[in-house]
């Protein structure tokens, strides 16, 4: 945090407490930081993390607080909630894509497309695997140990 | 051309890191070929364990200060900040008091810690609970009139098929089928597909992801 603030040319304005825990289960942290955004006057609000559904009860704070809420996790249950709450939600593998977002470096945007190919490829194993399972049970079953 | 400067601290990390992370992988992938891997791997997970550990102990000690300095400075909301204290110090003192004074003492064996668990965090995890369900829904009607479009249609309505389908048949109404078949296809059938497809995409990201810190292209752990 004390180096960003240094890039961003705001190292006087850095203090030791801006980065801390809020608190160490899911539901005293959605109670925690519910709390702490209407009372610290925040304006944005990003939450990424392995999330659990109590991030809803955030991004809701966040609204009603009239924060920019950007949330992603990697939990499905969490996304469904937060593609409804959040203005803007990133879904899937998109909150392991942030550093191509933010800084379009060469190794961010060649391991999206690689993960993109090796999408293609899983998919298509999927597809043929459904067909072989569906109309030739027995050549699945000789691959199998 | 200017070259960036190079930080010999940083080098040393990355060097440390990139090493250790090779090692714990090899640790998985050699099981049967190189004993030496497997243990390097199991006391690498031991120790970052030990460090995860003292790791809350920092995070701890962090709210209490936080927390100590808005009661101190009176900032909004200081008088939850009042409550958050004495929480900790009542806890820590349930779990240090023994169930006994007779016999070798024992933290966490007294019953007063239990009773802050089940009386307490128990009964304010529920309320959290039932006021996330409530948020959800209130969510779900939001939505449409903030994002219309297909795609919140098709959630509002697939939240409303859940409700009606999961709610208790009432007294004197007669049971409708098609609801519940009708939800637990969708619960089965398409929803389990996109869920797989989620967890496939989350899983190639953290594969990415993985490579690229083993690869040293990615430094979470310094400048």
């Amino acid at each position: 945090m004390k180096s960003v603030y240094g890039e961003q040319n705001a190292a006087d304005r850095y203090e030791g407490d801006v980065a801390r825990v809020a608190a160490l289960s899911p539901a005293s942290f959605g109670a925690a930081v519910t709390a702490l955004v209407s009372d610290e006057a925040v304006s944005g609000n990003v939450l990424i993390g392995p999330a659990t559904a109590e991030a809803a009860l955030l991004a809701e704070a966040g609204r009603r607080a009239g924060a920019t809420t950007l949330a992603g996790t990697d939990n499905v249950a969490a996304q469904a909630a937060l593609f409804a709450i959040a203005e803007h939600s990133l879904i899937g593998e998109d909150v392991y894509a942030t550093g191509a977002y933010l800084g379009r470096e060469t190794a961010h945007v060649a391991s999206l497309q690689a993960q993109d190919f090796v999408r293609w490829i899983l998919a298509g194993v999927i597809v043929v695997g459904a067909l072989v399972a569906t109309f030739a049970p027995d050549l699945l079953r000789q691959f199998s140990p | 051309m200017k070259l960036p400067r190079i930080r010999f601290f940083n080098v040393l990390l990355t060097s440390i890191a990139v090493a250790v992370g090779l090692i714990t992988l090899l640790g998985y992938f050699l099981l049967d070929i190189s004993p030496i891997f497997v243990a390097a791997r199991l006391q690498f997970i031991a120790w970052g364990s030990v460090l995860a550990a003292m790791a809350v102990w920092l995070g701890v000690w962090n709210l209490l200060r936080v927390h100590f300095k808005k009661m101190a400075s009176r900032t909004k909301g200081w008088a939850y900040s009042v409550f958050v204290l004495l929480g900790a110090v009542g806890a820590l003192v349930a779990a240090l008091l023994p169930a006994s004074f007779d016999g070798p003492y024992q933290p966490l064996a007294g019953p007063y810690h239990r009773l802050i668990f089940e009386h307490v965090i128990t009964a304010t995890g529920g309320a959290i609970a039932a006021l996330l369900a409530f948020v959800l829904a209130l969510a779900g009607f939001r939505l449409l009139r903030r994002r219309l479009s297909l795609t919140s249609a098709v959630f509002l309505v697939t939240a409303i098929l859940a409700l009606v389908s999961m709610a208790p048949t009432l007294v004197g109404l007669p049971e409708v089928a098609i609801f519940r078949e009708a939800w637990a296809w969708l619960s089965q059938v398409p929803a389990v597909a996109g869920a797989r497809g989620l967890m496939l995409g989350i899983a190639l990201g953290i594969i990415a992801t993985g490579l690229r810190v083993l690869l040293a292209m990615d430094r979470p752990y310094g400048d």
